[in-house]
C-alpha cells in the first residue's frame, strides 16, 4: 500500500468520525402533552375547539388519541379512567390526516397538534363531565423467543367540562376535615392539651367536601397565630369536582410535603399556636373558618433535663449513703 | 516526514478526537409551547401570592364580565393551571417499552426494569398508574404465568401492598418500585435491590389501575408574572423544587418445573396525567 491510499484510508476514517452520531438506545417513549388540563362552561347545543399538542422527545412510535371519561377517587387527586367513551358530551377531531382512537405514525422530535371540538347536544342536564384527552403509545410485540413485559405509555389531560343552561351553579361545600396529629395529649379536667414537640413537623390536613354538581375552586389561607407572630399560607386554587372530597394544598417552602397532607408547619416556637383556616368556594359564597390549637413544648429536651435531674440525685444519694456508712 | 512518524501524528488526532467526543451536551429545556389561557373565568378570584417569595402575584377577572361572556358565547374556556406558569410541559419518560425476562428457568426468578420520568413543570400534582391487559400469557392463551402474591402467609401482596418476594420457591408475575414518588408500601425497595414486590392489576378481572407515582407538591420553579406596564420580574428567592422526579420498575417472573415452555407476554399500561 503506498502512501496516498494509506492516507485517504486514514482521512475517509477521520471523516467518518466527524459525522453526525445518534446514539441507540432501547425503545424510549418521551412524550409531552399541552396543556395540562382544560376547563370548560358551556351551555347545552354548544361547541368549542381545543388544540392540544403533543411532543415526540422519544423513538419514533406509533401513537393515538383517546377520549376516556373518569372519576375522581380518593381525597388525595387519584382518579378512576373508564375503558370506553360514554356520556353525552360529543368529542371529534378537526385534523383532516387523524382521527380519535385511529393510530397514526409520530416520528422523533415531531410535534403534532390535535384540535379537538367539543359539542354538548340540547337538551343535556345541567351537571360536570369530565374526561380525559390520552395520547396512547400502540404497544408493538417483537418476542424474539424471550418471555416479555410490553409496556404502553400514555399522557393524559383533564377536561373538566361544566354544562349549564343558565350560567348559575349551586355551590354546596363544606370543610370537611381540619385536623393534626398531636405528639401528645394531656388531659385536665374537661381540658385537652394537644402538645407538640418544638423540633418535630406538625403535617396539617385541610379537606373539602363538594356536595355539588359542579366543581368549585376554594380559595383562602391558613394563618398560624403564636403570640405576636402570624404566618399566613395561601391555599392552591385546586379544583375539588363535584360529589367528591380532596385534600386541599398550601403553598410553602416545605420541598416535601406529603400527598396527604395541606401543609407542614416546621419550626415550631414554643408557646401556644392557633392554627385557622379561612375558606371560601365561589365567589359571593360565605367564608367558612376552622380552628385548631396546640401547645408548642420543648419536650425531649424536657425528659433529658429530668433523666439527668434523677441521675444526679441518685447519684448524691448514694454519695451521702456512702458517706454515712464511713462513718 | 516518513510513514511511521504520519501514521503515529494520525493516530494521536484519532485518539484525542475520541477523548474530546465526551462533551456533554446541553438540552434545550426551553418550550415556546405552554400557554395559560384563563383572561375570564367564570369563578374564584382574588390576588394569590407565593408565600415563598411573593413574586408571583395572578390576578383573574370574575364575576360580572365573565358572567357576560358566558351569556354571549354561550361558553368560557380556561386552559393550564392558573396557580403556575412554567415553561417546562408535562412529559412523560420510559427508558424502554420491553422487559426481556429472557429463557424462564424454573426456581431461578428473572427480572427486567424500566426507568419512569415526570416532569410536571406545568402541574402542581401529578399521578402514574399501571394496569397488565393480562397475566404472562402465550400467544395462543392457552398458558399463563400468574400474579404474583409474595412469599405468602403474612408476606401474601395485593395490587395495593407490597410485601417481601424472596423465595425462589413462590411462583408469579410481579413488580417492585424504587425511586421517588413512590406507594409507601415500597419503602426499603433501592435502585438495586427490590425485594418488596406487588402483583399488576388486571384489566381482565377488571381492577383498576394503580397509582405508582404521584406528587402533590406545586412547583415553586415558577417565573414571575410582570405587571403591566411592564417592571423587571423581581430575583426569586424561593427555593426551587425539582421538576423532574423518576423512579424505576423492577419486573419479576419466576415459574415452577411444570409451567408448560413457551414464551410469554403482556402489555404494561402506564398512564401519567396531572391532577385535576
Amino acid at each position: 500500500m503506498n502512501t496516498k491510499k494509506l492516507l485517504i484510508i486514514v482521512a475517509i476514517l477521520i471523516a467518518s468520525l466527524q459525522l453526525p452520531v445518534s446514539p441507540v438506545h432501547a425503545q424510549q417513549v418521551n412524550l409531552s402533552l399541552d396543556p395540562p388540563i382544560v376547563q370548560a362552561k358551556m351551555k347545552p347545543g354548544r361547541s368549542i375547539v381545543v388544540a392540544y399538542t403533543v411532543s415526540n422527545g422519544g423513538d419514533p412510535t406509533n401513537l393515538r388519541f383517546l377520549i376516556r371519561p373518569f372519576t375522581p377517587t380518593g381525597q388525595l387527586g387519584s382518579l378512576s379512567v373508564s375503558q370506553k367513551l360514554e356520556g353525552p358530551v360529543l368529542f371529534s377531531l378537526e385534523n383532516t390526516d387523524i382521527t380519535i382512537e385511529k393510530p397514526f405514525f409520530f416520528a422523533s422530535k415531531e410535534k403534532r397538534q390535535a384540535v379537538l371540538r367539543i359539542s354538548i347536544p340540547p337538551g343535556v342536564p345541567d351537571g360536570d363531565y369530565y374526561y380525559l384527552l390520552l395520547a396512547e403509545t400502540v404497544p408493538a410485540f417483537s418476542l424474539a423467543g424471550q418471555s416479555t413485559g410490553v409496556a404502553s405509555a400514555s399522557i393524559g389531560s383533564p377536561l373538566l367540562i361544566s354544562i349549564t343552561e343558565s350560567g348559575v351553579t349551586v355551590i354546596n361545600a363544606t370543610i370537611a376535615e381540619f385536623s393534626f396529629k398531636p405528639d401528645y395529649v394531656l388531659t385536665i379536667g374537661n381540658n385537652i392539651v394537644r402538645i407538640i414537640d418544638n423540633i418535630n413537623k406538625l403535617p396539617i390536613v385541610c379537606s373539602v367536601r363538594n356536595m355539588g354538581k359542579s366543581l368549585i375552586q376554594p380559595q383562602g389561607s391558613i394563618r398560624d397565630v403564636n403570640g405576636l407572630t402570624e404566618n399566613k399560607y395561601d391555599i392552591v386554587p385546586q379544583n375539588v369536582l363535584s360529589n367528591s372530597q380532596r385534600v386541599i394544598k398550601a403553598f410553602s417552602d416545605e420541598n416535601n410535603t406529603p400527598i396527604e397532607s395541606t401543609l407542614v408547619l416546621k419550626n415550631l416556637s414554643l408557646g401556644t399556636h392557633q392554627v385557622t383556616t379561612e375558606i371560601i368556594f365561589a365567589e359571593g359564597t360565605p367564608k367558612q373558618t376552622k380552628t385548631i390549637s396546640f401547645l408548642v413544648l420543648p419536650v425531649r429536651l424536657m425528659i433529658i433535663l429530668v433523666i439527668v435531674l434523677i441521675l444526679l440525685i441518685l447519684f448524691l444519694a448514694q454519695k451521702k449513703w456512702m458517706k454515712n456508712e464511713e462513718m | 516526514m516518513n510513514i511511521k512518524k504520519l501514521l503515529i501524528i494520525v493516530l494521536v488526532l484519532i485518539a484525542s478526537h475520541h477523548l474530546l467526543v465526551a462533551l456533554s451536551h446541553a438540552i434545550n429545556m426551553r418550550s415556546d409551547q405552554y400557554r395559560i389561557q384563563f383572561g375570564k373565568v367564570d369563578s374564584g378570584g382574588g390576588k394569590m401570592t407565593d408565600s415563598v417569595d411573593n413574586t408571583y402575584n395572578l390576578t383573574s377577572s370574575i364575576g360580572q364580565e365573565a358572567a357576560k361572556e358566558f351569556q354571549s358565547n354561550g361558553y368560557i374556556v380556561k386552559s393550564g393551571f392558573q396557580y403556575i406558569y412554567s415553561r417546562i410541559p408535562f412529559t412523560f419518560y420510559l427508558s424502554n417499552t420491553r422487559v426481556d425476562l429472557g429463557t424462564l428457568t424454573p426456581n431461578s426468578p428473572s427480572t427486567g426494569a424500566i426507568t419512569l420520568k415526570v416532569s410536571f413543570g406545568g402541574a402542581g400534582q401529578y399521578l402514574v398508574t399501571a394496569r397488565a391487559d393480562a397475566p404472562l400469557s402465550t400467544v395462543q392463551g392457552l398458558d399463563q404465568i400468574s400474579f404474583t402474591l409474595c412469599d405468602g402467609g403474612a408476606d401474601t401482596c395485593s395490587i395495593s401492598t407490597a410485601k417481601v418476594w424472596s423465595s425462589s420457591t413462590k411462583y408469579g408475575f410481579g413488580y417492585g418500585m424504587a425511586g421517588q414518588d413512590i406507594p409507601a408500601d415500597f419503602t426499603g425497595n433501592t435502585y438495586i435491590s427490590t425485594t418488596l414486590f406487588r402483583p399488576f392489576a388486571n384489566l381482565l378481572t377488571s381492577e383498576d389501575a394503580v397509582t405508582i407515582m404521584q406528587s402533590g407538591n406545586v412547583t415553586a420553579d415558577i417565573t414571575p408574572t410582570p405587571a403591566i406596564p411592564y417592571t423587571p420580574a423581581p430575583t426569586l428567592a424561593g427555593v426551587p423544587r425539582t421538576t423532574t422526579h423518576q423512579s424505576v420498575i423492577t419486573m419479576k417472573a419466576n415459574i415452577s418445573g411444570i409451567q408448560p415452555p413457551g414464551t410469554y407476554a403482556t402489555v404494561i399500561r402506564f398512564l401519567a396525567t396531572p391532577s385535576f
